[in-house]
């Protein structure tokens, strides 16, 4: 009856891999091998683990291609190019339509591969030239042997100059193509049919040949991808505007365009049995701590799950206590806010197909800083950022402290304020805890309807919301005046900090039901609990209201207050390696301070 | 009534809390001590509620340190 | 998997030690039937808390990391379950009489038609919830909290200064030393004997006795000008006369018919430091009770104990009245032999044992 909920970082055997080197980065090396499951055993190509296929390539090309049309049957994406090349007999590239750069496939693969064939024998000494695909990427035109039209502009046929003999390869001619022919820029060969479907499925053309145990995977992933363009949910008054997308090395690519230094790290990980969705944890590595990091592997490669569709998967499956409401995983669409935390020494983990970031560790003040306050005055910036904190403790206290003065605590209210709340009261039905409970109920109810409702009828719902809520039900005396000025206040603060949003609903409502029971007395009830759930919080091992009522003069220079950069010497406390607190050396900047 | 009531209730949610883990890793001992001393309360309350007067150990204690003191 | 070893920061500390022994004193003013010398017996009674704080500095440093519990089991083996049963005993008494006037308190100032036990209740719930975190959490809140606590009482008595009037002040010693005398004994804070067991988590356990120092300095600063302000304000007979003199006094502010009616910043101080006293008197008794059954942890005892401590409340003390003479009259004396003559006896014991093992190390090894 009481069974304990199965812990969901039970270890499986099988494990999300890591890679072992990304396959881009270091052709030949690793490739999708070391991201395959443990192929074999009875649990390889069952439907269960996800993985393809099983075993290895023939000889016969014949068989490899029945074998990779029975592994992708009623898949019609799939396309396989048969060709006959010159001099080496029958060939078959295979693809998935959609998933690879046809450019790519047509000008590097096809047509270098055609044109091998009709070299005369070369003599070895020309080794050192450059190969044909360099060539003509930079424009040169090399002696040309035979030319033929291909899109209407003239091609350079044949192999290139320094090309040797097939017969001078020793490890076979799927080498040969390998190295001197396939003008790709990764190129690895693989006999194990699970990572060549892999490398199919992942966008990579396999390249069979006619008795050739081996296969090649050729690096021609391409498809469309969003433009780069700023966040919808954080968009930014002065700064960058450039935003995360859904594909990873674009995202990459934007981080590593802000931090140019050789010690940003970028290790993969292959998580999730089905989806097999590749994640990528940043840090800088001489900032980062090293215990975080490992604690972070740690963590994401307990992950046992089918799809990750999205960070916020990652961000609940990780977190150190997974009841709380209040997130321990800072979020974001901008590549500013991931590199400004990398800064600090924090982690970083992407997921591709999701334009989010997570970053670990996450202390609560993050909640209340954003990137406008470093991009602006540090006077502004400090101002927004007591602002948003004063959002936060209006939107969870003003329901539950009108309700205890009003209910429990009269005395403390100036009487003419009594008066006219006890007018407004005059003959209405409910207690004040219902009307309160239904108004905030309302709010909830508008705001989520107008979230996702499209545009046209945003109208409607503004107009019955506004009128017939909030003004014909007082009118009509089904609520108080002052509970509906009470619900919208609440309601309003909350959306200063919208991240915040869920807990200070729950907060809200469980101190308005504190409230309810001891009037003020309850209501602190609930603010000792509340500081006590966010004292008990930590994220990554570091105190969740870190730099919150610090006294230490290094400590609040980025917390409640924006400090001028020229103080901000240090990175904040124990999130960075030890030692590797001073970002800025005395002195520094034009003020000399 | 509602004295007791609130009295289950509270106990009730600890023995989700602690209770059932400690028996859930079989450590008995714990659970015995557990359940000796939420029954302790809970008789403790009934008995106040039906009216039976316990003596506080405050009074004799009073007494003893008066006659101890102000001989 | 054995949890790792707490700590708690000097600055948790300064804030535990500080929010327990304001515990009570903050609202009922404890000393107050010396009259005007309560004044005096303040500065005196910390005299003597330092004193106390020698002893259980020494305590805690015998051994590095050792609470007194710890020794005790060391020093008389199977002879220190009985100390640690005086210890409970001591520790769910102080709970009980805290949990009462919490509920007495809010009963009496503004929630009069809310049964006791009620209110008892959500906060035995909220202290078992802190005290089952652990030391280093209680630590962490009690750092966060006693900020918020010195930042109400001085904004409160700066509001007060326009009423406190110091020609109201005097006689002192005017009925001879006796009052003094009766005064001051119930202000030591024989209470810190319990932080023997809390301590021993301090991160440097060198800068223990400063922790203690800083601690008790503070508190009597703080108590010193409350105790001014409800004097001068109130005036010592009226003082005297009332349970909860703090709330009245603060009650009577009025800053140009706006800023009125604060008494309630009182009550949150009450609140804050006496869940922290309810707090540390729970932790000390599950910790001593879960040694007396031999458990490793005392996280898995707290609820019931904090239920007993409930149950205790309903038959202890009927009302604030009687609460009031109990903690006037009898409590100070009744609590010395738990928390003096005891943390004494093993004091005195440690030495002697940290001699001999002293010795034992310096002899060479048997010939």
């Amino acid at each position: 009856m009481f069974r304990k909920r199965k812990r969901r970082t039970s270890i499986k055997p099988y494990r999300a891999g890591r890679f072992a080197g990304y396959r881009q980065g270091s052709p030949g090396a690793g490739g999708p091998e070391a991201g395959a499951p443990e192929a074999g055993g009875p649990e390889a190509g069952s439907p269960e683990t996800g993985s393809p296929g099983t075993g290895s390539l023939t000889r016969s090309l014949e068989d490899n291609i029945a074998l990779f049309r029975n592994i992708f049957q009623q898949d019609d994406t799939l396309t396989l190019r048969e060709l006959d090349v010159p001099g080496f007999g029958k060939a078959c590239l295979v693809m998935i339509d959609g998933m690879t750069d046809s450019d790519v496939v047509n000008d590097n693969i096809i047509q270098p591969v055609l044109m091998s064939g009709r070299v005369p024998v070369r003599e070895p000494e020309d080794v050192g030239q450059p190969k044909v695909g360099e060539q003509l990427k930079a424009g040169g035109q090399p002696e040309v042997r035979g030319q033929l039209e291909v899109g209407g502009q003239l091609a350079v046929g044949g192999p290139p100059e320094g090309s040797r003999l097939p017969e001078d390869f020793k490890e076979g001619r799927a080498a040969w193509f390998q190295k001197c022919i396939i003008a790709a820029k990764a190129v690895s060969r693989s006999s194990d049919v699970s990572s060549l479907c892999q490398a199919v499925i992942d966008g990579d053309t396999v390249w069979l040949l006619e008795n050739e145990p081996e296969g090649l995977i050729i690096d021609s992933k391409g498809w469309k991808t969003r433009a780069i363009d700023e966040p919808k949910t954080e968009t930014v008054v002065m700064g960058p505007r450039e935003g995360f997308n859904e594909s990873l090395i674009m995202n990459l690519t934007l981080i590593r365009r802000r931090i140019k230094t050789p010690n940003l790290k970028f290790e993969f990980m292959l998580i999730g049995r089905r989806s097999r969705t590749r994640v990528c944890i940043c840090y800088l590595k001489e900032i980062a701590k090293e215990s975080n990091l490992r604690e972070l592997r740690n963590r994401l490669e307990k992950i046992d799950i089918d799809g990750i569709l999205s960070s916020s998967y990652l961000r609940e499956l990780i977190m150190d206590s997974p009841y709380t409401p209040f997130d321990l995983t800072g979020t974001t669409e901008r590549p500013d806010i991931v590199s400004a935390n990398l800064l600090e020494g924090r982690l970083a983990v992407l997921v591709d197909g999701s334009p989010c970031a997570m970053m670990v560790p996450f202390l609560f003040v993050e909640y209340f800083q954003a990137n406008d306050d470093y991009y602006t005055n540090f006077y502004f910036g400090s101002l927004n950022r007591i602002l948003r904190i004063l959002g936060f403790l209006f939107t969870i206290s003003i329901p539950g402290l009108y309700l205890s003065l009003v209910t429990f605590h009269h005395e403390m209210v100036p009487s003419s304020l009594l008066m006219s709340i006890y007018a407004a009261r005059q003959g209405l039905p409910f207690p004040t805890v219902i009307e309160l409970i239904v108004m905030l109920l309302l709010f909830e109810i508008l705001r989520e309807s107008g979230t996702r409702l499209p545009a046209f009828m945003g109208q409607a719902l503004s107009i019955v919301g506004a009128l017939v809520i909030g003004q014909a039900a007082v009118e009509a005396r089904l609520v108080s005046a002052p509970t509906v000025i009470v619900s919208a206040t609440a309601g309003i603060t909350e959306l200063v900090i919208p991240r915040i949003k869920f807990p200070s609903i729950m907060i809200r409502v469980l101190l308005l039901l504190m409230s309810s029971l001891l009037g003020l007395y309850g209501f602190l009830f609930g603010l000792i609990g509340l500081l006590l759930h966010l004292v008990e919080l930590r994220s990554f091992g570091v105190p969740y209201l870190q730099g919150i009522m610090s006294f230490k003069k290094q400590d609040l220079k980025d917390t409640v207050f924006r400090g001028p950069w020229w103080t901000m010497r240090t990175r904040p406390r124990n999130i960075a390696r030890e030692g590797e607190w001073v970002r800025q050396q005395k002195g520094s900047g034009g003020t000399g301070k | 009534m509602l004295k007791i009531a609130f009295f289950i209730t509270i106990i009730t949610i600890f023995v989700f809390v602690d209770l059932i883990p400690a028996l859930r890793r079989r450590n008995i001992r714990y659970a015995a001590a557990f359940l000796a001393f939420s029954c302790l309360a809970l008789s403790i309350c009934i008995l106040t509620e039906l009216g039976v007067k316990i003596p506080s150990p405050a009074k004799p204690i009073k007494t003893a340190v008066d006659a101890l003191l102000r001989r | 998997m054995p949890r790792q070893k707490e700590i708690l920061s000097n600055w948790s500390g300064i804030s535990l030690l500080g929010m327990f022994m304001m515990g009570t004193s903050i609202i009922t003013m404890a000393g107050k039937d010396a009259g005007m010398d309560v004044l005096l017996a303040l500065p005196m009674a910390a005299v003597a808390n330092i004193l106390l704080a020698f002893m259980y500095t020494r305590i805690l440093t015998l051994y590095p990391g050792k609470s007194m519990m710890d020794l005790q089991e060391m020093i008389f083996g199977k002879l220190s379950k009985l100390f640690y049963l005086l210890t409970v005993w001591i520790a769910l008494h102080v709970a009980t009489m805290t949990l009462i006037l919490f509920g007495e308190f809010i009963q009496v100032v503004s929630l009069p038609e809310t049964p006791r036990y009620f209110i008892c209740g959500f906060i035995a719930a909220l202290a078992i919830w802190l005290v089952k975190d652990g030391l280093e959490v209680m630590g962490r809140w009690a750092g966060f909290a006693f900020p918020v606590f010195l930042l109400i009482i001085t904004g409160v008595s700066l509001l007060s200064i326009e009423d406190i009037r110091l020609d109201t002040l005097g006689p002192f010693l005017s009925k001879g030393l006796h009052p003094l005398l009766t005064g001051t004994f119930p202000l030591i804070a024989l209470g810190l004997a319990f932080f023997t067991e809390v301590f021993n988590h301090l991160g440097n356990s060198r800068k223990t006795f400063r922790v203690f120092l800083f601690g008790i300095l503070l508190t009597t600063f703080s108590l010193f000008f409350v105790y001014l302000r409800n004097i001068s304000v109130l005036g010592m007979s009226f003082t005297q006369s009332l349970y909860f003199p703090s709330y009245a006094a603060v009650g009577i502010i009025n800053i140009g018919n706006f800023l009125q009616r604060i008494e309630v910043a009182v009550s949150v101080n009450f609140i804050l430091v006496g869940f922290i006293r309810l707090s540390i008197c729970l932790y000390v008794a599950s910790k001593g009770i879960s040694r007396l059954f031999g458990f490793q942890d005392h996280r898995a005892i707290t609820a019931p104990v904090a239920f007993l401590v409930m149950a205790f409340t309903l038959f202890a003390f009927r009302n604030i009245v009687e609460l009031s003479e109990w903690v006037n009259s009898t409590y100070p004396y009744y609590r010395v032999p738990f928390l003096f003559f005891l943390p004494l006896v093993t004091w005195v014991a440690g030495e002697i044992k940290a001699r001999k093992d002293r010795r034992k190390a310096t002899l060479p090894p048997a010939l």
